[in-house]
């Protein structure tokens, strides 16, 4: 469906992402990408699955697991 | 005693605790990466206002379900629970692909559900015998332990001998890197702070399994299996029935790593799987879905996390990191380890069997009630499941320590994993590889110095020699038969 390198090249981007701008923002935009790069076009199903899943695993994580999550140093400019 | 801690262990309170403790221990293990040193040490600040049977019988049930559902997403998206299970993956996922998803999650409930109750009937019976033995273990014999271990590499490779042996030897210089476990000197960390710790086992082990995987499911349309069915759960339990010889031979290697300080779930479940390889008349069958690649490591992995508490409760030697956070919990409720749980605590050390053995119950019955449900993953889209793989390995990687680093890590060997599949290298090596190195190199050092500088440790002490022995015996036993094969009176 896609080519490796390319799906290689989004995930580098994600870890980027993750690092500038927060989890919580580059996985809501991983999640959006990567099913269009997967050529995925149901838009409706891709929009629910990337914010229920957002905000459930970093509703989780910060709430209950406690687990700290990259906040993005992009943030910490303003 | 017995009937007094059964009958405490079932008030309704503990009860509770115990199916709180099964379903956030299923929860959790079923995430990628998140296995049952996170549980527990997650679970372990709830316990404080509870008694202290509840409260060991609540970190109980959140242990074994945490190494329970650990194995769900190993099997159902090839991207390894915990390190636990990573051997699980081998044969469980081919059988998701085929459609026996159901079958293959029942295997592993059973499987898990029996490794408990051997784990546990060791633990009452034989704890005075095997921790008599692990007390006997200095570090030569614990080297000897992780080169028989090695040894089974050659049966890791899958064929591949020679790719297997050279990924063994990059996973134990991989091993390497960070403090020396002697002199505590920093090695191979390229002036990275990071690694002075040396190469995390969990990031690396997610990258290698499932994000490798992420890019094999985008180049997939459809989804990870083929079929639109997912099997039935109890077929997988008449086919673990079935194998009773695993069942005893993954039981006994399963109490035999837990027992022994140090080695514990990482080894368990890998050498499991190669121990029963080796077994096999008809070795070349796993990798592709043999229910006796899955049912092995099942039964080795619960087997283990129980046998992992004898030495913790009868000497107050933690032989793993999870034991180590109950018996910081013991102490917290002002239980004392040791031979004084047993002598001076009343009914308490028998509540807490009783509990550990209902908390076996407790996730085999979650299992039986959720385990289909939980199948249905293998139907989903890879367009929609390769990225939620991919965010679930990151955050995993991320719950440990809380290091984008870690990140980096699991992404890295992410891409070298999709280049080992594409080029047919058998990752499992490279990981027991690094599973072992540490063994490897602490007790081959610290034997030496007992040893005064002199080899002739390993071969001196009784343990050490038998121990060896049987590595050469296990390494010859191929040739040697073929050999007698060939020589048998009307044989060419």
């Amino acid at each position: 469906m896609a080519f490796w390198p390319s799906v290689l090249a989004l995930q580098a981007a994600y870890v980027c992402f993750i690092y500038f701008f927060g989890f919580t923002i580059a996985t809501l935009l991983y999640l959006v990408a990567a099913p269009l790069q997967l050529r995925y076009r149901r838009w409706l199903i891709i929009a629910t699955q990337a914010v229920l899943l957002t905000l459930v695993i970093a509703g989780a994580f910060t709430g209950f697991f406690h687990v700290r999550l990259p906040k993005g140093i992009f943030w910490s400019w303003f | 005693m017995w009937i007094e801690g059964f009958l405490t262990a079932l008030q309704p309170l503990n009860l509770l605790y115990l199916i709180l403790g099964s379903t956030f221990g299923m929860i959790i293990g079923a995430l990628p990466g998140l296995g049952p040193l996170f549980g527990v040490a997650l679970m372990l600040p709830l316990t404080f206002g509870m008694n202290p049977a509840t409260a060991i019988i609540f970190l109980s049930a959140v242990h074994a379900a945490t190494a329970y559902g650990d194995s769900f997403a190993s099997i159902l998206i090839n991207t390894p629970g915990g390190v636990g299970s990573v051997a699980s993956c081998w044969d469980g996922y081919p059988m998701a692909q085929k459609g026996q998803a159901g079958k293959a999650l029942g295997i592993s409930t059973l499987g898990s559900f029996v490794g408990g109750i051997i784990g546990w009937i060791s633990l009452i019976t034989l704890s005075p015998l095997l921790v008599w033995v692990a007390l006997k273990m200095g570090p030569a014999e614990y080297f000897m332990v992780a080169l028989m271990a090695l040894s089974l590499l050659a049966l890791a490779s899958g064929g591949q001998v020679l790719k297997g042996m050279l990924l063994g030897a990059i996973g134990l210089l991989l091993s390497f890197i960070g403090r020396d476990p002697i002199t505590a000197e920093a090695r191979f960390t390229l002036g990275w702070p990071y690694l002075e710790d040396g190469l995390p086992l969990a990031p690396v082990v997610l990258g290698l399994f499932a994000l490798s995987q992420v890019l094999l499911l985008a180049a997939e349309s459809g989804s990870i299996s083929e079929f639109r069915g997912v099997g039935k759960v109890w077929e997988g339990f008449l086919v673990a029935l079935r194998l009773p010889a695993t069942i005893i031979r993954a039981g006994i290697v399963g109490i035999i790593m837990g027992v022994l300080p140090a080695l514990g779930l990482s080894s368990a479940n890998v050498v499991a799987y190669f121990v029963e390889k080796r077994a096999a008349r008809d070795p070349e069958k796993f990798g592709q879905g043999d229910p006796r690649g899955l049912l092995a490591p099942e039964i080795a992995k619960n087997a283990c996390i129980v046998g992992d508490l004898i030495p913790t409760f009868t000497l107050g030697i933690p032989g793993s990191s999870v034991t180590a956070i109950f018996l910081a919990a013991m102490i917290m409720h002002g239980i004392r380890p040791g031979v004084e749980f047993f002598t001076q605590s009343g009914a308490l050390p028998y509540t807490v069997f009783a509990g550990i053995l209902l908390a076996q119950v407790a996730f085999f019955i979650l299992g039986l009630l959720f385990a289909r449900h939980f199948a249905k993953v293998v139907l989903i889209p890879n367009a929609l499941l390769a990225p939620m793989i991919v965010v679930l390995s990151f955050i995993a990687s991320l719950a440990l320590r809380g290091n984008l680093e870690d990140v980096i890590v699991t992404f890295v060997f992410g891409f070298i994993g999709y280049l080992l599949t594409r080029y047919r290298y058998p990752g499992a090596c490279l990981v027991l590889g690094m599973v072992l190195g540490d063994l490897v190199e602490a007790n081959f050092h610290r034997a030496l110095l007992i040893g005064r500088g002199s080899y002739s440790i390993f071969f001196t002490r009784p343990i050490s020699l038998t121990l060896f022995l049987l590595t050469l015996l296990m390494l010859c036993w191929p040739y040697a038969s073929k050999l007698g094969k060939k020589s048998a009176p009307g044989k060419s």
